[in-house]
């Protein structure tokens, strides 16, 4: 059997433990967890664990913001972000942050968490607890004391949490044999607005790259996300403590980024915020993402105000939502002038063309009027809508026909 | 002309007698009738109005038996012939259960998506006359991303195959909660699929499920179903490691049939060479198929399912221009489109006639043929019998053709009719413990849930892997359990199917700019037919290869049209790494233990079509391939064979033609495939080889490499090894038959009717050369001499 095995792996490489690097490196000296990470032992039902408390000072700043500010996060906007108006009775304080670090992001039954970290606000303070799992025998103390943690607070924020996070946990629970005490818990996934928001303006929407886009937050040695399992394997097999505390740092790091983000994403859709330093374009997803959450008075300022701006791309697609608006509230004069106002900046504006063209058909009674813009709009068309047009065309022909008979 | 029907087709060919000449056997295998039994009472009333309104009312004897058992919660392994409604036997007991407990949950295991496809809709039906909310759904590569959570959660039947359940479902088994918790029956279609490598995999995958099943607290009933083989209890014992009930007497009832045996006549009597099986298999298939009989041709190879397309669709052309669409080839390696293209061709009559490998045998639904024709023997009883099944499901009478190539085993089946009719089939094999097999899935377990000190996973020393995988770095232990320990996905690098993972992609370099991937070919049979200048074949088109590239898994071909095929030579090398044991005889010492096994593809013959005429050669460079697994041999001491009167040459030559007759001969009586075993003759230490086949003589010997230099004074081996990695667990049993095999040996040659070697017997005389039937004889002799 030996041989085979020998056979199967190559030789050599049989007696060989873990990677091929140093036992120590860096500072050379073998560091116990409490020197690496100063914490406490944690004894609950589902056995020990290490947990580490750190407060982060309302007075902090983190990027341009101080962090009792974001504790001034509305719960109103926050139910708006979330798309769940649970959240409108709660407080800022219910909020629980949570971000965990995995052995690996193959998913499966495989991949542990072995580090959670939660943060809630004390308050204008931000409490960071991170609840760690020395070795795999400690996952069930970890996910207890998440369990408990979890009954003081009323809802879970996340970046991401839906698709990785809540997933992941959620098998944790079931290999632990524990009821999961995440499930009908109301959840911010923050990944999802911040997406809407600002994925038109970013390359990629991954915390890292909103900090810096977004909050203004620029990080200095940080750990890597993709070298956080190995240096965690090394932790076990060699009990060296000292990559540790980086893998705290990061995780705490990414819970106070994930305050701050809900407190920005919070403040974009504020109608009565600072909003003279939101990008039109951001403007204008904002008042779609409330829009879409029949918030449609705070919606429309959004709108009405990204129409005003300079910013004619943002100004354009503004003007569209709330001519739209406008129309599905039977506001036609509204509606008319915003349509008349793009085409007179733009002659050719294809959707003002159309929008003006139905409302001459159908409402204002003027098939001819209607034909001169369905001719202008047929100059710039193409694609589908051609057909679209050519049928209007050809109906509004008949029409004017069967009225000059008649006449 | 008139077209005839099947039966006056039959008796126009019995009254010819040049036709008839070289039909070796016929035999009426008459109708049956059948034997019914009630439906047990404990059947619900809306399923039996259900299968009354299908015609079921009542069920047949071994039905009812096996469905009696499954209620007693017995494992059971069902084993009729095809078309004897295996399926309503775990049909019935699982919508029983479900109709009796909502939450009831099943998982059906299938070994191709397009089976699972199938049973989903033939369940579906029984469903939708119930009037009740019964989610069936397969669950595979195809599912789409959206519709996976509510088929984990609300399928009561989830169909699937072996490949998802170890890559997608196990590993994933948390999000599969909802099933596990409620999971009664596993159903495992079409057993004797998996045998050898494939079903060492299964075996191991379901020992996985039995551990994921235990931590929900579950031990599901196991309800299995098998084509006729020889032991289906022990097979089914084997894979699910858990006892079995055989339910193996038929109340089905089964439509006449007959059954040629058909020998191609012997054109050059001094060669012992017999007229291509091709031949005769288009002339009969293109003959059944101007009558419009719908027909079936199976050959045992890929490249065979071409050329006879080819010839056939040549043929049909001659006859009716424009009929050439009739016909289909069908295999492994064509686009799954393609294939379901010309599965629904067949089932609308568009297509009349299909050259398939056996990836047709198993129970697609292709509508009804009329005719099977096997060009050669598919290697197996149970596989003649399951592919001459697909003839005649329904029709009142249907025609089998069995065509005889000239290897050892067709000709014997064609000298002993009686023998292949009466015979009990084959034996299934497998080996769960091939240590290869064993530890890829012992991580993967490990993946799924941790292992406990104490634990075990086969018959292997569970605990002294666990070290290895842990000294590995993918393993960590803590107090008694082993964690899995790394970021990969274990299942992800095995593939149930072969041994290696990798596949190569034809891609069609003919229009620069406009490549298109045209056939996928496993890692191991690339090297023999996409190497360069290979001739391969899809459709019966033809396509040169005009690069096989290894770093990037892919084969460059142009389409061409040439009027030869090619066939790869390669060479074998043995040495002995260790011996489990041996004994020593008279004349020869036996032995059985591990190989290191090294084989290199070095060039190609080009063969013409229809006539087979050897047109040249080309010259391969391919990388050398090493493969450890395990075999049996026997070293002959050169002293003995200093005795007999003939020259070194000869010698090696009758060494070459005793492997020849051994190999044939211990596929058959171990009843495997001939290419589950390999052979070569050598010498022990490796040191030294013998190359067999076209290339002794013409072809130089430097083109592999080193020309052997063959020492004067050296004890030749003869190997026997199972031709898969890690091996499959048949050379103890060769060793320990390894009288047995001489004496079949020596009768097979001694009573093969050649001159002087065919290839019915010690092989072609090209290869082993004029002397090898006397010499293998006097070796055989010699080896079987008592004291």
């Amino acid at each position: 059997m030996e041989r085979l095995l020998r056979g199967l792996f190559g030789t050599g490489q049989m007696g060989r433990v873990g990677p091929a690097v140093p036992l120590c490196e860096g500072r050379g000296r073998h560091l116990s967890l409490r020197e690496a990470v100063p914490g406490e032992e944690e004894e609950n039902e589902g056995g020990t664990c290490y947990a580490v408390r750190r407060l982060i000072p309302g007075k902090w700043r983190h990027g341009g913001r101080l962090v009792r500010d974001l504790a001034r996060l509305d719960m109103g906007l926050a139910s708006v972000l979330a798309g769940d108006a649970v959240l409108n009775e709660m407080r800022v304080h219910d909020a629980l942050f949570l971000d965990t670090e995995t052995t690996g992001l193959a998913g499966g039954t495989g991949t542990v968490a072995f580090l959670v970290g939660l943060a809630w606000f004390e308050g204008e303070d931000l409490v960071v607890r991170q609840l760690f799992a020395r070795d795999f025998d400690e996952e069930g103390a970890v996910l207890s004391s998440l369990g408990a943690v979890l009954r003081e607070r009323g809802f879970i924020v996340t970046f991401n949490g839906r698709a990785f996070d809540c997933n992941l946990l959620q098998t944790r629970f079931i290999m632990n044999r524990l009821p999961n005490p995440l499930e009908g818990v109301p959840h911010l996934d923050l990944l999802h607005p911040a997406r809407r928001l600002f994925s038109h303006r970013l390359a990629s929407c991954s915390l890292g790259a909103l900090e810096e886009a977004v909050l203004g937050v620029r990080r200095s040695g940080d750990v890597p996300g993709w070298e956080i399992p190995s240096l965690y394997f090394r932790w076990l097999r060699h009990g060296d403590a000292s990559a540790l505390s980086a893998i705290f740092d990061h995780n705490r790091l990414d819970l106070l980024s994930m305050a701050a983000l809900a407190r920005v994403l919070g403040e974009v859709l504020d109608p009565e915020g600072e909003g003279e330093n939101t990008p039109p374009g951001v403007m204008v997803r904002a008042g779609r993402l409330l829009l879409s959450r029949r918030r449609i008075d705070e919606g429309r300022r959004h709108l009405e105000r990204a129409a005003a701006c300079r910013d004619d791309e943002a100004a354009r697609e503004a003007r569209r939502e709330l001519s739209l608006l406008y129309k599905r509230a039977g506001r036609w004069d509204e509606a008319l002038r915003v349509w008349a106002e793009m085409v007179g900046e733009d002659p050719g504006d294809l959707f003002a063309l159309v929008e003006l063209a139905k409302w001459w058909e159908h409402r204002g009674g003027e098939p001819a009027r209607a034909l001169e813009l369905t001719l202008e709009a047929l100059k710039v068309a193409s694609g589908p809508s051609l057909d679209d047009l050519n049928r209007r065309r050809g109906r509004l022909e008949k029409k004017i026909r069967r009225r000059g008979g008649e006449g | 002309m008139a077209k005839l029907t099947l039966a006056q087709w039959l008796s126009q060919a019995e009254n010819n007698r040049r036709f008839m000449e070289n039909v070796k056997a016929v035999k009426e295998i008459p109708p049956r009738e059948a034997v019914y039994a009630d439906f047990p009472p404990w059947v619900h009333e809306g399923l039996r109005a259900v299968l009354r309104s299908q015609g079921v009312e009542r069920l047949y004897s071994h039905q009812a038996e096996a469905v009696a058992l499954v209620r007693q919660g017995k494992n059971v392994v069902l084993c009729t012939p095809t078309a004897s409604g295996k399926t309503l036997c775990y049909n019935l007991p699982v919508l029983q259960r479900i109709l009796e407990e909502k939450e009831t949950r099943a998982l059906y295991l299938f070994p191709t998506k397009a089976l699972a496809q199938d049973q989903m809709h033939e369940v579906q039906q029984l469903v939708a006359g119930l009037n009740e909310e019964i989610g069936v759904f397969t669950y595979d590569g195809d599912t789409p991303d959206d519709a996976r959570r509510a088929i984990r959660n609300r399928g009561r039947i989830v169909v699937t195959n072996p490949d998802m359940l170890h890559t997608g479902i196990l590993p994933h088994h948390t999000k599969w909660q909802k099933l596990f918790t409620n999971l009664r029956y596993v159903v495992i279609d079409e057993l004797h699929v998996y045998r050898g490598v494939f079903g060492s995999h299964l075996a191991n995958v379901l020992r996985r499920l039995s551990r994921v099943c235990r931590f929900y607290r579950q031990d599901p009933v196991f309800i299995c179903c098998s084509a006729t083989v020889a032991n289906p209890r022990e097979h089914a014992e084997a894979l699910l490691e858990r006892p079995v009930s055989l339910v193996a007497t038929s109340g089905a009832p089964s439509a006449a049939k007959v059954f040629f045996l058909y020998n191609p006549p012997v054109v050059n009597r001094e060669l012992g060479i017999r007229q291509s099986a091709l031949t005769p298999a288009s002339k009969i298939a293109a003959d059944l198929l101007e009558n419009s009989i719908p027909t079936i041709v199976f050959a045992t190879s890929r490249l065979n399912v071409e050329v006879l397309t080819k010839y056939l669709k040549d043929r049909l052309d001659r006859e009716d221009p424009g009929q050439r669409s009739i016909v289909a080839g069908y295999r492994g390696g064509y686009l799954p489109e393609l294939r379901r293209r010309i599965e629904a061709g067949l089932r609308n009559g568009e297509i009349l006639g299909v050259v398939a490998t056996n990836a047709l045998e198993l129970g697609i639904d292709i509508g009804d043929l009329e005719a099977a024709v096997l060009c050669g023997y598919p290697g197996s009883i149970a596989s003649t019998w399951q592919q001459a099944g697909r003839a005649g499901r329904r029709t009142g009478l249907s025609l089998v053709v069995l065509i005889a190539r000239s290897s050892p085993m067709d000709q014997f089946l064609m000298e002993n009719p009686e023998y292949f009719f009466a015979r009990s089939p084959e034996f299934c094999r497998i080996n769960p413990d091939n240590l290869m097999i064993l530890v890829q899935h012992v991580k993967s377990a490990a993946f799924e849930l941790p292992f406990e000190a104490g634990e075990t996973f086969g018959g292997e020393n569970l605990e002294e892997i666990l070290e290895l995988l842990e000294g590995k770095g993918v393993l960590h232990r803590v107090g008694k359990r082993w964690h899995w320990s790394a970021e990969t996905y274990p299942a992800d690098e095995v593939s149930l199917r072969s041994i290696n993972p990798r596949n190569v992609v034809v891609v069609d370099a003919t229009k620069t700019g406009e490549h298109k991937v045209i056939a996928e070919v496993d890692w191991d049979s690339a090297f023999t037919t996409v190497h360069d200048g290979a001739i391969y074949m899809v459709e019966s088109r033809q396509y040169h290869v005009d690069r096989l590239d290894l770093e990037r898994n892919t084969a460059y071909v142009h389409a061409v049209d040439v009027d030869y095929y090619t066939d790869a030579m390669t060479y074998t090398k043995v040495g002995v790494l260790e011996v489990f044991d041996g004994r020593r005889l008279e004349t020869a010492l036996v032995e059985h233990g591990e190989l290191k096994v090294t084989s290199k593809v070095v060039g190609y013959k080009k063969i013409k079509f229809y006539t087979g005429e050897n047109l040249g050669y080309g010259e391969v460079d391919l990388p050398e391939k090493d493969m450890h697994t395990t075999g049996y041999w026997f070293t002959v001491p050169h002293e003995f064979l200093l005795d007999l009167p003939y020259n070194q040459s000869e010698i090696i030559d009758g060494l070459a033609a005793v492997a020849y007759a051994l190999h044939h001969l211990a596929a058959m009586t171990l009843m495997a495939d001939l290419r589950d075993l390999d052979r070569a003759v050598g010498e022990k230490g490796g040191e030294w080889f013998l190359r067999t086949g076209p290339a002794r003589g013409a072809f130089p010997l430097t083109a592999a490499g080193d020309a052997p230099s063959v020492p004067e004074a050296f004890d030749p081996t003869i190997f026997l090894f199972d031709a898969y990695p890690g091996g499959i667990g048949f050379s103890d049993l060769l060793y320990e038959r390894h009288d047995y095999l001489l004496g079949a040996a020596e009768r097979l040659i001694a009573s093969c009717p050649c001159p002087s070697g065919c290839p019915s017997c010690v092989g072609p005389t090209l290869e082993v050369g004029r002397r090898a039937k006397e010499t293998a004889l006097a070796v055989l002799a010699l080896l079987r001499s008592k004291p």
